[in-house]
């Protein structure tokens, strides 16, 4: 079938159109995919020309100590603050939603926090989270309890990380919160009418509502977990020991700190097969649970 | 009925409660912040904490003295090394002190040494039991020396010294004077030193000092004073952000930073509106393929792209420029093109069907129709890539390397570890300068803010 002259033209202008993309793509994105792959198979340290050593880097990885408990790490911290997240986003979206007064005041203070660049809010939780002169500990020798030294312990250090995080939730509020406006009114009063309680209004109706905007979150949540990067660069140093180095931590220092650079980019394509097989089963999960609204 | 109203207001009442309560909890970190970047540092190392930013005052000989900028270290190396001394806390930066000896003025590594109070408590800082004795020493080899003494060490005007003679040590009575009784938990404070000559290096920055430099030295003229002397006033050290004003180049990061951050968004809204429009307006075949390998590249996590990227911006030469940071923002990003396209589709087609008629072309209808009428979701993508700018630290981090190219966040991370942990009022202080601009632009553009969040976080 012969395309016509506007067929063709069209064609034409919607290239010329995404041009800026392409080039983008081509240069940002397909050259570099393609040279990780190829590094994350050489000895590589920038400096001279990579050297192909085969799986040699993948075998090493799976003898590297570091690299499993950068993983373990990870995802315990992920298995601690995307659900721990979720709760507490959840709930003060629930408050937010009741018809307060002045919601959008409460609503800035929720969300202030997430405006704070990464860094300064990391220089901050060191200094609350210092042993001594801390903030949290002194509140907490105030109501009677011994704190533990955050960031200096390491069976503490990645729970401290995780309540830092907790800080930074009001992006995830705000979603949420948009969610549950749009909860249909008509679905709490027909529940109410069939005798529902608060709580059971909230698990049979509310939640499997915004349950595509919990399975987003989740996902996002995964995929930034797995990234965690400066947090461990500025607050700890992946310190003590190693107790608080994640994944993408070690990644940087052995491309930026050891100039091995081929080892990294195994790692990145380790990252990345580790963020599809876990998305695809939290796709998995989501069939079961997350309920999708027909039409609108 | 009646009951099920006043359930309502009690329940009312939790929610207000609960908001209020985590509205405080979400908010102290910036109080705790704001304080802190206005106290003195020996503040910042009190416990327990307050604050409030305090000033001391010494009412001493009928006059008042500030008693500030004083600071308890521990010298880690040098001849001093294992001893506290007691300098100005200007003399104490990145983790070394300062101080004039026999070489001149040398830098020695220390580190700060915990105290309850500003001043040094005579039982820390000398042993003495429940009372003792301020001294001056009138003969001998330490004659002349001010000494804290306990009250046994003291008789009949005589003091038991220890002196070193050749390699031995010998115990020795001393005449004394005593100047005046001193109790445990008295303060060890300087006196008014503006007369001594010898004191003239701690006259810096205009501001005269009331503190002697080691505490070791032998002319200092210090005394003892009970705590109720001491009183302590609020007050907001400015000073700090002068301070700091002079110890970075704020202004060169704050330069790159808007640079970067402006020239970004700019480009970033722009081209990413142009190939939205590419996506959206124009019918072309392959135009739903080619959209479907957009959205996918944003599956791929930025360690995949880290290292070949890094290789191909030091082939040309950028590595140790801006240039990382905002090139690549000339050429659009999935994750905007995607959230104008959905905007541009909403828009009537018939709009652009009456632009061509009147003879308009297709960048024309893209320039003079689209981008007027999609101000909003603009606004929502330039003010994403400003703050995600504003805030990156990676990029800068992997691709800046002279602190004259530095952006605030790097220069905020690269301030932070020199320092050493120790200077927390200053890293504070320019904490809350990175906070600033971000939380005013915020104010004046919160509803396209809170929007443009439901909009990315909803629409997937």
């Amino acid at each position: 079938m012969a395309m016509t002259k506007k067929e063709k033209m069209n064609i034409f202008k919607g290239l010329a159109f995404i041009s800026p993309w392409i080039i983008g793509f081509l240069t940002f994105t397909v050259y570099p995919v393609i040279m990780s792959f190829y590094y994350s198979f050489c000895d590589y340290s920038v400096f001279e020309k990579p050297l192909l050593i085969g799986f040699d880097n993948y075998i090493d990885l799976l003898f590297d100590k570091i690299f499993w408990i950068s993983l373990g790490n990870t995802l315990y911290f992920a298995a601690l603050s995307i659900p721990l997240g979720l709760i507490v986003a959840f709930i003060i979206a629930l408050l937010l939603n009741a018809k307060v007064r002045c919601m959008a005041v409460y609503r800035t203070f929720f969300f202030m926090p997430t405006l704070v660049p990464i860094v300064a809010s990391a220089v901050l939780w060191m200094w609350i989270l210092n042993g001594q002169y801390g903030l949290l500990n002194n509140f907490l020798e105030w109501i009677g309890l011994k704190g533990p030294n955050w960031l200096q312990d390491k069976y503490w250090v990645i729970p401290a990380l995780v309540v830092m995080g907790l800080w930074g939730l009001g992006r995830t509020i705000v979603i949420l919160l948009a969610g549950l406006q749009e909860v249909p009114q008509s679905l709490y009063e027909a529940s109410e009418i069939d005798g529902a309680n608060y709580i059971q209004r909230i698990f049979n109706v509310t939640i499997p509502m915004v349950s595509p905007i919990i399975y987003f979150n989740v996902i996002m949540g995964i995929i930034g977990c797995l990234q965690v990067f400066s947090e461990p660069f500025i607050m700890t140093g992946g310190g003590p020991g190693r107790a608080s180095t994640f994944y993408s931590f070690y990644l940087y220092q052995k491309a930026f700190e050891d100039y091995n650079m081929g080892y990294a980019s195994a790692m990145a394509w380790i990252l990345f097969i580790v963020i599809l097989v876990l998305t695809l089963i939290a796709n998995q999960i989501s069939k079961r649970f997350v309920f999708y609204r027909g039409g609108d | 009925m009646n009951e099920n109203v006043a359930a309502q207001r009690l329940n009312r009442m939790i929610i207000y409660v609960l908001l209020v309560i985590g509205s405080i909890i979400f908010f102290t970190p910036f109080m705790w912040l704001l304080c802190t970047s206005f106290k003195p540092i020996e503040q910042t190392m009190k416990i327990p904490i307050t604050w409030l930013p305090r000033a001391d005052y010494i009412n001493y000989d009928y006059k008042e003295l500030a008693a500030f900028d004083v600071i308890l270290v521990k010298v880690l190396e040098g001849p001093k090394q294992g001893k506290e001394v007691l300098v100005a806390s200007d003399e104490f930066r990145d983790g070394k002190v300062t101080f004039m000896d026999e070489k001149g003025t040398q830098s020695y590594g220390a580190e700060p040494v915990p105290y309850n109070t500003l001043y040094l408590r005579i039982q820390q800082s000398l042993e003495i039991a429940e009372h003792g004795y301020m001294v001056k020493v009138v003969e001998g080899p330490k004659q002349g020396l001010r000494l804290i003494i306990r009250e046994e060490e003291y008789c009949d005007g005589k003091v038991r010294l220890e002196v070193q003679e050749a390699d031995r040590i010998f115990s020795r009575d001393y005449r004394c004077d005593i100047i005046k009784p001193v109790k445990k938990g008295w303060v060890k404070v300087v006196e008014d030193v503006e007369k001594g000559k010898s004191y003239c290096q701690l006259f810096s920055k205009g501001r005269s000092r009331y503190f002697e430099k080691v505490i070791s030295k032998r002319d200092v003229l210090w005394s003892c004073i009970p705590k109720s002397e001491i009183t302590t006033r609020i007050e907001f050290r400015l000073e700090n952000y002068k301070i700091l004003w002079n110890t970075i180049p704020f202004f060169k990061y704050l330069k790159n930073t808007l640079f970067v951050a402006v020239v970004g968004t700019i480009a970033m809204t722009f081209s990413s509106a142009l190939v939205a429009y590419g996506f959206s307006r124009i019918k072309w075949k392959g135009r739903d393929f080619f959209f479907a390998v957009s959205i996918a590249t944003m599956m791929i996590p930025f360690p995949v792209t880290m290292v070949p990227l890094y290789t191909i911006f030091k082939t040309f030469g950028m590595i140790g420029t801006l240039k990382p940071l905002w090139v690549p923002t000339f050429f659009a990003s999935a994750f905007n093109i995607f959230l104008l396209r959905q905007f541009f589709m909403t828009i009537p087609f018939e709009l652009s069907e009456a632009a061509i008629v009147d003879g308009c072309n297709e960048f024309q209808i893209f320039y003079r129709i689209i981008l007027p009428l999609s101000k909003p979701v603009l606004l929502v993508v330039g003010l994403f890539h400003f703050m995600y700018s504003w805030n990156d630290f990676m990029g800068p981090l992997i691709y800046l390397n002279k602190p004259e190219t530095f952006t605030l966040s790097l220069g905020l991370q690269q301030f932070q570890s020199k320092s050493g942990g120790a200077e927390w009022h200053l890293i504070m202080a320019m904490s809350v300068l990175i906070i600033l601009p971000v939380i005013v632009l915020f104010f004046f553009t919160q509803k396209t803010f809170i929007q443009g969040i439901a909009l990315t976080g909803s629409k997937e």
